[in-house]
Parts: structure tokens; sequence; C-alpha cells
């Protein structure tokens, strides 16, 4: 009865009362796209680094992962003493080498045509374990578990010749945007070079197209054996980028983390760093852009509030003579309160669903838009997140906006002297 | 009661043939002071809101684009996806001698590892330079930088004539957070590490072997000839970032980039890699409108790099779409608390209009035009929009200059604000102009109104 009474009396203001609706679901639906923001990243980068699988990431001493990554060199003994030492604790202890220098790489039926630059990730398929970053699109991975060129006299003797290339395995892998952009996919035949005008080139079959979460989509990669990528480019000293480790069940990442940091021979050769440190880095850039977003939505928040009530409170004072009224015909004061009460919380629902529905789509907007527009951005990384907790941070903030809009005016209303109202007539 | 009301309700419209509407409209809003100073309250705050976040916005792209305009770079080559420029010196020489150019120019970039006095070894960003060439393609921002000290050799004797056995100088440039946390001395040395299997021109360098838990390295001990300022501010993301600059030719030679190692185990074959090629044109050329046909040589020229070309219009091109998205951000989020804003003035002004149909008859019954009730309705308006976005002008540069600070701490990043007059002036007027949008609707509802109906006080 009090609803559809409350109702009616929302139907007689219709104009200012959409206006108010409009005002209220602006705000949440910037409030949702501020929220989910910084959940997007959070979540999208932690889940990116958990996903691999890899406790820890060695690299060279004094880089930080991020920022300033040197080489680790010997890489292969390396991890092998690293894999002695850490026993049963770790079940994978992984090197990959992704040098700065590309390589070129062509189509082979289209000899001839201009080869494209793209950087090179050596890797040794059998030591990656359960280790992942990203997912195979298409076809299969590489036959040769092992890494058989590295056996080859001409490469253990640092003897470079071209001829040697014929003692490759031939297979690689290519990203999904390399592949698109060569028009190959699983079973085509690629040239590799480490020249442009492609000379002391290697043929070698496409075995499958890939999509790694860290890149982003604009990037050229090729997945090939380690030792082939080191051969290509003179590197005798066996570098990696990284070495990847990832531990056995229940095994202590901060402990192994000090295990390997202090004491050991290859100790001061290497910096360990674990997920979480690696997102610690990031966690500074993410509570900036956070804190923004919220304060952003606090001050649009408060604005809506400001909004909400002075319109509320409006509508009670004009309407003193018929409330006068109502509580002269036997309304109580509770049914007053009840009654201006939901008509706060009414404009407050319709403009808190009519805004969430815009937040779910605005944060998809700027999710597509964001990602479509700035370069660099690694494929796993979702900007926008709407998770519970900001569905739920989101309910909190319309709750208080209606309990703003409802309440003041209601007590207002409640303090209507009947008898003084009815003698103003 | 009712008549005494009436009464005073005629004198005042009465009086508002002898005043001007301003007046009216303002005493119109002072006779309900709480619902104005709430609604001007509104609009300050949504006002303070859009200034901060558009004087943001226009601080990082202003940031980034003065590198850019200031430089005398007309061309330029920069190749990615792991592409490196060949030949690097031999490419710049044969650039050099064409007579639209006037000056052409290459860098390098490698990560190194220096060892540091007070916190051991450090990963860094090296830029490999010919110090002069780089001097005179630097812009006035760029130059300044580098108050604490340049490097006196201002040529790259070690390359020589493409042998890299001339004279190593050693001299480096390190940022400035280097010497304020690790210790390192302007006029001092800086240990660096030769990269893993850069070991091709050792026998040419100045190369010590030092040693790390037993592992022998190879280190060439640098000279600091000076320090400069990075645009970083030394805090939060960026904290750790560390550049130095030395000679090209020195990078190359111990970034792995000068030789590698030939066919057959035979001697070190000259590579000489480098990241970027910057080509200044005579002034007459770019008057004769001559960049296209110089970029269109270059491309002929070297048909590798023709990806990765660049004139300056078009760098600032990539720039404006690396910063859209922050500049489109920062205003929709500004616009939209604005718009609330001035959502609420409607609003209220319709309340307003409502509260006075009985009035507004009144002032209809009595000859006034319509459209000065719109006028005057539409001035009311107005004058909350005007006073709100004045307000609102030195929170938004408090604002702004609070989020400038706190992400400078935080991230990083030093931005300065694009805070001015004009700029200030620009938001006033934007929001004006929608302001003006917004008030038209309650303006109009006055001017709809039926004389009759609002005279008998009928709905």
């Amino acid at each position: 009865m009090v609803s559809l009474y409350a109702l009616s009396s929302l139907r007689r203001r219709f104009g200012r009362v959409v206006f108010t609706v409009l005002g209220v679901a602006l705000s949440i639906a910037l409030t949702v796209t501020m929220f989910s923001i910084g959940e997007g990243l959070r979540i999208s980068t932690s889940s990116m680094v958990e996903d691999t699988q890899v406790e820890l990431f060695v690299v060279s001493n004094g880089s930080a992962y991020l920022l300033g990554k040197g080489e680790l060199s010997d890489s292969t003994q390396l991890a092998a003493d690293i894999q002695s030492d850490l026993g049963a604790d770790a079940r994978t202890v992984c090197p990959r080498f992704e040098p700065d220098r590309g390589l070129y790489i062509a189509k082979a039926a289209e000899q001839g045509t201009k080869p494209l630059s793209a950087r090179g990730n050596g890797f040794v398929p059998e030591l990656v374990g359960r280790i992942v970053g990203g997912q195979d699109l298409e076809g299969e991975h590489f036959t040769a578990q092992d890494d058989p060129f590295r056996n080859d006299p001409r490469f253990i003797a640092h003897n470079y010749t071209p001829e040697a290339f014929a003692a490759f395995t031939h297979e690689l892998q290519v990203n999904r945007e390399l592949a698109s952009k060569l028009d190959v996919g699983p079973g085509d035949s690629v040239v590799l070079s480490a020249h442009y005008n492609m000379t002391e080139n290697v043929t070698c079959v496409v075995r499958g197209v890939y999509q790694a979460d860290f890149e982003s989509p604009e990037q050229r990669t090729f997945r090939i054996h380690m030792s082939e990528l080191q051969y290509m480019l003179k590197r005798w000293d066996d570098p990696a980028s990284e070495i990847l480790i990832d531990l056995a069940p229940g095994v202590s990442t901060e402990a192994t983390k000090a295990f390997l940091s202090q004491g050991r021979p290859y100790s001061p050769l290497i910096t360990v760093s674990s997920g979480r440190d690696i997102y610690h880095e990031l966690e500074g850039v993410y509570d900036t852009f956070q804190g923004f977003a919220d304060l952003i939505a606090i001050i649009t928040i408060v604005v809506a509030m400001l909004f909400i009530s002075t319109v509320m409170i409006i509508s009670v004072r004009e309407r003193t003579r018929e409330l006068g009224v109502l509580r002269a015909i036997g309304f109580s004061r509770d049914s007053i309160f009840t009654l201006v009460l939901t008509e706060g919380f009414i404009i407050a629902a319709v403009g808190f669903a009519l805004g969430l529905a815009l937040g779910y789509i605005d944060a998809w907007v700027v999710d597509v838009w964001i990602k479509r527009t700035v370069s660099g951005i690694p494929e796993a990384i979702h900007i926008t997140h709407i998770t519970p907790v900001v569905v739920l941070e989101v309910t909190l903030v319309g709750m208080l906006i209606g309990a703003v809009a409802g309440l003041l005016p209601a007590q207002w209303a409640t303090r209507v002297e009947v008898a003084r109202t009815l003698r103003q007539e | 009661m009712e008549a005494v009301a009436l009464a005073n309700q005629g004198r005042e419209l009465a009086e508002v043939a002898g005043s001007s509407r301003f007046v009216v409209g303002l005493r119109n809003l002072l006779r309900r002071p709480a619902r104005s100073i709430m609604t001007g309250a509104a609009v300050a705050i949504s006002m303070s809101l859009l200034i901060s976040m558009a004087s943001i916005s226009e601080g990082i792209k202003d940031t980034a684009r003065l590198g850019i305009v200031e430089s005398q770079e007309d061309l330029v080559i920069s190749p990615e996806q792991g592409a490196r420029l060949e030949h690097a010196h031999a490419m710049d020489a044969n650039v050099s001698t064409w007579p639209e150019v006037e000056l052409a120019t290459v860098a390098a970039y490698h990560e190194l590892t220096v060892e540091t006095p007070l916190l051991g070894d450090k990963g860094v960003y090296a830029a490999g330079i010919v110090p002069g060439e780089f001097w005179e393609m630097a812009g006035k921002t760029e130059r300044e930088r580098y108050k604490g000290g340049f490097f006196k050799v201002p040529g790259d004797p070690f390359y020589g004539n493409g042998t890299y056995d001339g004279t190593f100088t050693g001299e480096v440039l390190v940022s400035k957070n280097l010497v304020d946390k690790y210790g390192i001395v302007v006029g001092g040395e800086l240990p660096v590490r030769l990269v893993p299997g850069a070991e091709a021109l050792s026998d040419r360098m100045p190369v010590r072997t030092g040693t790390r838990g037993g592992t022998p390295v190879l280190l060439v001990n640098l000279t600091v000839a000076g320090s400069f300022e990075l645009e970083y501010s030394g805090s939060g993301f960026y904290k750790g970032l560390a550049i130095i600059v030395v000679h090209l030719g020195e990078l190359q030679a111990l970034a792995g980039m000068a030789a590698e190692n030939g066919t057959g185990g035979s001697g070190p074959v000259v590579t000489d890699l480098a990241n970027g090629l910057s080509i200044a044109l005579t002034d007459r050329a770019v008057r004769e409108g001559a960049v296209g046909a110089v970029e269109d040589r270059l491309k002929g020229a070297y048909p590798q790099y023709a990806d990765w070309v660049y004139t300056k219009e078009e760098q600032l091109e990539q720039q404006r779409d690396e910063f859209v998205v922050a500049e489109v951000f920062y205003l929709a989020v500004g616009s939209v608390s604005m718009l609330i804003g001035l959502l609420f003035v409607a609003t209220i002004m319709i309340v307003s209009v409502m509260e006075r149909t009985r009035e507004i008859g009144m002032m209809r019954s009595i000859g006034i035009s319509r459209w000065s009730i719109f006028l005057q309705v539409f001035e009311e308006s107005m004058v909350l929009v005007l006073a709100g976005a004045l307000i609102g002008v030195l929170p938004g540069y408090w604002g702004a200059s609070w989020a400038a600070s706190y992400i400078s701490t935080s991230v990083g990043i030093e931005i300065q604000l694009g805070f001015s007059t004009a700029f200030v002036s620009q938001a006033i007027l934007l929001v004006l102009a929608v302001g003006a949008l917004f008030a038209t609707y309650p303006a109009m509802t006055a001017v709809r109104m039926n004389i009759v109906r609002a005279m008998t006080g009928a709905r």
C-alpha cells in the first residue's frame, strides 16, 4: 500500500525523478568501472604469474625481473646444479633463452619475399614439465623432446658453420601474430636466418601455433630448441634469459628462494624472485591506480548523494501539506517514514540497477578499447574485471546512497505537525 | 495570509520591469540558499574533478611530446621486433653525405651490469651515442638534463675505421639515482661487466678479470664523466630504473653488438649493430618539403628497415595514439562527473520552476513574454553552473598537483601539469556550453506552462 503510494508520488514528479535516477546511475556506472579496473589488473596479473606453475624465477645477479634483466651464462649447467641441489623439491628447472636480438623468418614456398624479424624463444621441451605460459592453438609439440644439437661436436667446439644447420631438428612453433603475418600453419616450412638477406639460412617445419600470456598481441615470436637459437646467434656461453623453477607441492617458495640466494656456489651469480616478488613490483603501480580510481568514485558518489538528498528534501518540504493530510486521516509517523524512505529507495534502486548495467557495458568497452589502442599489453591481461567483490562494494555504495536519499528526508517528514500544517489552509 | 503573500509577489513582479533579469535570477537563487549552495557545491566538486583529470592528461601528453617536438630529428629509423640496424656506422656515414641531410647519428641500447660501491651488482640500461652528434640533435629540454657534466670526447674514437681498435675513452654518464643511492661518484670509476658472449673484442678493451662466487667475469673500468636527470622520479615502480650513457662503439663492444665470432672458428667479424638512426635535414630541404623524398630514398637504399622509418609527424602521431587512451580516459571520467553535476542543476531548476508555477503564471498574465521567462530561468541555471565552475577551479588545481605528486612517488613518473589560463578558460567555456544545453530543459518547462492552469494552481 505504502509502496504503491510512493510509486504514484514519484510518477507525479516524473521529470525530476528521471534526472535524479540518471545522476545516480551515472555515478554507479563510474564507480563500477573504477573499481573493476583495479581488480582486473590485479587478478589477471597474479593469475598470469600463478598459471605458469612457476614458483621461482632465476635471473642474472643485479637484475630486477621487470626492469633491466641481464643474461645468465652456462645456463644448462646452472639449471642442472640447481636441480641437483633441490632434488625432489623441484619438479622442473627450466632454462629459457629469449634474446633481444631477433632472427629473420620467411615462408619457404615464397622465397624472395620480404622476410620478417621475430624474436626467438629457445628452450628444451623435456625440461618444460608442467610450466605453461599460454596455450597451444594449433598443431603439436616438438617431436625431439631433448635438445639434440647441444651434443653436436661443432656446437661443443664453438665452431660456427652454416653446414651444421643440417643437424638441427628443423622444428619450431610460431606465435599467432607471426603465423598470421607469414600466413603459415602447422606443417608449413619456413626459412630462418640471422640476416635480412637470408644467407646462412635453415629450413624448419612449423609444428604448431601458440599464444603466450606474457606477450602482447603485436609481438612476433617463435619457439625453437635452445642450442639451435644460441648457435644461430653464435653465442657460445650457453646463455639464458632466466631459469624457471616449478616446486613440488608443499615445498616452501620463500625457503627455497633463501636456499638458492645464499651459500650456493652460484648464489653470487643469480637473483631469485618469487611470483609474489614480481607481482609486488607491479603492485605499487596498481595501488596508485586503485587509489586514484577509488578517489574518483568517492567524489562522484558524494555528488550523487548531494543530488539525491537535495531533491528528496525538496520533495518532502513541498509536500508538507500532503503529509499533514495523510497524518490527519490516520497515517502513523512510522508509515510516513516508510513512505519517504521507500521513495528514496526506489530512486536509488532503479539508479543502481541501471548504473550496474551501464557499468558492465562500460567496463567491457574500456577493456576492449584499451587493449586495442595501447600496444604492448600482454595477451592475458584484462584491464577490467567485475568480480563479486566489485559488485558487493558497489551494492554497499548503492545502499549508502539509498540511505542518504531516504533516511534524512524521511526523518524530516515524520516531524510534520498535523495541526499547524492543516491550519495553514 | 494569502493576500499578503500575493501583494508581496506583486511588488516583486513590479520590480521586475525595472531591474535586470540577472538580479532577479540571483535573488531567486538566494531565496532558496540551501539548495543553491548544495547545487553549486556539486557543480564545483564535479568541475574540480574535470579540471584535475584534464590537466593530468594534458600534462602526460605534453611531457611526452616535448622531446620529439624540440629535437632536430626529421626522420628516424627505429627497428622493432628484435630487428637491429646492421653496419650502422657505415649507414650513418652514407646517409650523412646526402645533400638534404644536415646531420645523422646512430644510437644503440643494451642492458649491462655495473658494480656499484654501495649495493653491489646492478642491472642498468645502457645507451651508446656519438656525443657531439647527439648534442646537436637534442632539443633544449633534453640538453638541460645533462647539467651534471658531459663527455669530453665528442666523437666515437674506439670505432676507428670499422676496426674497433681506436682509443677506448671509457667515459660514462650515469643517471642521478645511481649517484644518490648506489654511491657512484662523478670522476670516479664504474666497473661494467662485459655482456656474456661479447668476448670477441675483449683483447682490444682494457678488460680485467674479476670473480663472482669463484666464477671469473670480465670487467671494464669506466670513468664517470657526469650525471644526468631522468624523467623518472626515482621512486615507485621505476625506482630501480638506472641508465648509463657511453660512447657508441664502446657500448657495442661491451654488449656484443660490435662483432661476432666468424665462420669456421675464424676471428671476429664486425656486425656494428645499433637500434636507431636519427636524421636532421637541412633547413632548406625541410622548407622545400623534401622530407618525403628523403624518406623514400631511405626506404629504397635500406629496404630491410622500410617498415621502421618514421617522420617527425609519424612519431608524434604514434605517440598520440599511445596517449589517446589516457586522454580519453581522464576526460571521460571528468565529463561523467560534470554530467552528474549538470543533471543536478537541471533537476533543481525544474523543481524551482514547478514551485513557482503560480509566480510564472502571474508574470505571463501581466504581459512578460515567454522569451523573458525563458531567459530568466536559463540565466538562473547558468549562474549556478558558472558559480560552481569558478569555485571548482582552485580545488581542481590542488587535486591535480596532489595527483601528480602521488603518481611521482608511487609510480615514479614525473608529470608536468597542463594547467594554464587558456586551459582553465577552455574548461569553463566547455562546462558553460554543456551547462547551457542542460539549462534549456527547465527553461522550456517554464515557457510551456499553461497560464490558466498555472494561475488556478492546477497541475
